[in-house]
């Protein structure tokens, strides 16, 4: 009984601490990431051990289709194209001047061979319309006072790239500065942290985002966004595969 | 050779104000060990692409300087200078036209397509492309992913020339279209195909082959279906019917025809490959032929050593003896090939 108590005093008190809920900081999370349109290029760097690779690329998105375009820039792979429209995906191999259907199963591949998959580079979903969130304690993340919050995917819900996060979100501009992901196993699948934070109109953006796989070993991959622009006007015809052969 | 030299050149004074040039060098060592000796052949490629690209139109080129010494200087002589791609692409309100030598790529991409042009597959790499053709492409976008390709590949005399139109489309979550093309006086191929997810990505390709009096015909088609499980692990199985080939190894005719890929009428294709990392993985294909139970077995491995540097081991074992099509007698027992690759 007097344990029950001290619970329930503890979950009052915690109520009361967390001036905001876990919805607005989600929301606000929300707000710097998801825009109608993105115009995006940067350099991902993956070093698994000793070795390290280095690839270029530019491309546009569109998060209403959950849509995107992408170009390899970089000596070696200059010219191959990707395009995804809602869960089909199409690549373009200059070599072959054609273009393949790839398999949906392909997505959750680390794109390139990175630690990011293509599902990872293609979050714009809303959080809040998938997941249910929760505050589970407020921590310090290198200099930010965070929130540290958990999300679960919403019951019923199954189009969600992965089932529970833990995320740390900056107090100030609401930036997620480190969020680890789980399979609904309670498998931890990956890890990612941010940095250099940037103002690009209203929104906080971190152009730099480190992430591990954790089912590979000393791999980690870095991508810099050199250019990254929010409701950006999209060129005519974009993501079609008129475009993707050009 | 002065043909040659004046492409080199034309390719060259374009490189200098090209916006972008790069470069593959490769080299491969081929061994076969077969009637109790080891053969063994180089071939060093050397290539040059270069682009020139603007909103309104692209400038492509894609030329080749093999070496040859060994085993296949005796098959293809000393070196070998190809053209492989040169075309112009320019982008209208009335669609897309490419004029030069260039792909045109018809049906689904991949081996045993029953509507490639020619009929050609590379046993030490199964995805490297192929030889362009002089033609005159016309693409029309009818939708975001549908869309009518046209082209014409004109001969000296004009109805010797081939032509041919494609009609695609994007519907549940699968690519398809329709193909009527005329190869050559005599030759002309009509049929679907299609490629789409359902539970997997399956595959189908159907064609018609007949004259010009529609006397003479065959089928020729494949169905097959991929798959990657846990994100890693790719699996790929093919089967590839012709009707014109033979049906017991007795009629095989011993020679190259130009509308099959091999003598017999059955094949199954099987492709697999494990991707560790993107420095690592390991593949493994092999060509089954189904009418004598001869296959060729493929497996292998790639490194990636550093950014553009690559290198690949892979061994082939053959199964079939005797009159068999991947007989001993013909390829060796076993052989292999180191392949190093530099991109830049």
């Amino acid at each position: 009984m007097k344990r029950t108590t001290v619970t329930l005093m503890c979950l009052i008190l915690f109520a009361n601490i967390f001036a905001i809920t876990a919805d607005e900081i989600i929301r606000r999370l929300d707000e710097n990431n998801v825009g109608v349109t993105q115009e995006y290029g940067g350099v991902m760097t993956i070093v698994k051990g000793q070795r390290t690779l280095v690839k270029e690329f530019k491309g546009y998105a569109e998060s209403n289709e959950e849509t995107f375009f992408m170009e390899f820039t970089n000596p070696e792979d200059r010219g191959v194209k990707y395009l995804k429209r809602s869960d089909e995906l199409w690549i373009y191999f200059p070599d072959a001047d054609d273009v393949m259907k790839i398999a949906g199963s392909m997505l959750k591949q680390g794109m390139m061979g990175s630690d990011l998959s293509y599902e990872d580079m293609v979050r714009m979903e809303e959080l809040n319309k998938k997941y249910d969130s929760s505050i589970l304690a407020e921590e310090k993340f290198g200099e930010s006072e965070c929130y540290k919050v958990e999300i679960k995917a919403k019951e019923g819900v199954k189009d969600v790239t992965y089932y529970r996060e833990i995320i740390w979100v900056d107090k100030g501009n609401f930036v997620m500065r480190k969020a680890e992901l789980y399979a609904k196993s309670g498998r931890l699948l990956k890890t990612m942290e941010t940095e250099n934070v940037k103002k690009i109109g209203e929104r906080f953006v971190p152009t730099k985002i480190v992430i591990k796989d954790m089912k590979r070993k000393d791999s980690v991959t870095t991508m810099e966004f050199t250019r990254i622009e929010f409701d950006v006007k999209v060129p005519e015809g974009v993501f079609t595969m008129e475009y993707l052969q050009r | 050779m002065r043909r040659a030299l004046f492409t080199a050149a034309v390719l060259f004074a374009a490189a200098v104000s090209a916006s972008g040039m790069t470069g593959v060098f490769r080299d491969d060592y081929i061994f076969t060990y077969g009637g109790n000796k080891v053969y063994s052949s180089n071939i060093l490629e050397n290539r040059i692409n270069i682009e020139h690209r603007t909103e309104a139109w692209k400038f492509f080129g894609d030329l080749r300087l093999l070496l040859y010494s060994g085993l296949a200087e005796e098959a293809a002589g000393e070196s070998d200078f190809r053209l492989m791609r040169c075309f112009i692409r320019y982008y209208s309100r009335i669609g897309t036209f490419t004029i030069g030598r260039t792909y045109v790529a018809l049906g689904n991409f991949g081996v045993f397509n029953p509507f490639e042009r020619d009929k050609e597959i590379s046993m030490s790499d199964i995805s490297y492309d192929r030889s362009g053709a002089d033609a005159f492409v016309w693409d029309i976008a009818l939708g975001e992913l549908s869309g009518i390709r046209s082209y014409i590949a004109p001969n000296a005399e004009f109805d010797e020339s081939s032509a041919g139109v494609q009609i695609f489309g994007n519907m549940l979550r699968f690519d398809a279209g329709a193909v009527i093309n005329r190869l050559a006086p005599g030759r002309n191929v009509a049929g679907i195909f299609f490629k789409g997810d359902l539970l997997t990505n399956i595959s189908g390709s159907f064609a018609y082959h007949f004259n010009d009096g529609a006397t003479e015909n065959f089928f020729e088609g494949n169905v097959g279906f991929e798959h990657f499980f846990s994100a890693k692990f790719f699996v790929q199985a093919l089967y590839y019917y012709n009707e014109s080939g033979a049906n017991a190894v007795a009629d095989y005719s011993g020679e190259a025809a130009t509308d099959r890929y091999f003598q017999a009428r059955h094949y199954l294709f099987f492709n697999t490959n494990f991707i560790f990392d993107e420095f690592f993985s390991a593949f493994f294909y092999a060509f089954g032929n189904l009418v004598d139970s001869s296959a060729i077995l493929t497996p292998g491995a790639k490194w990636t050593l550093n950014n553009g540097l690559d290198l690949t081991f892979q061994v082939y074992g053959i199964t079939g003896t005797g009159e068999d099509e991947f007989s001993m007698a013909e390829f060796g027992k076993f052989g292999g090939m180191i392949r190093f690759e530099a991109k830049f």
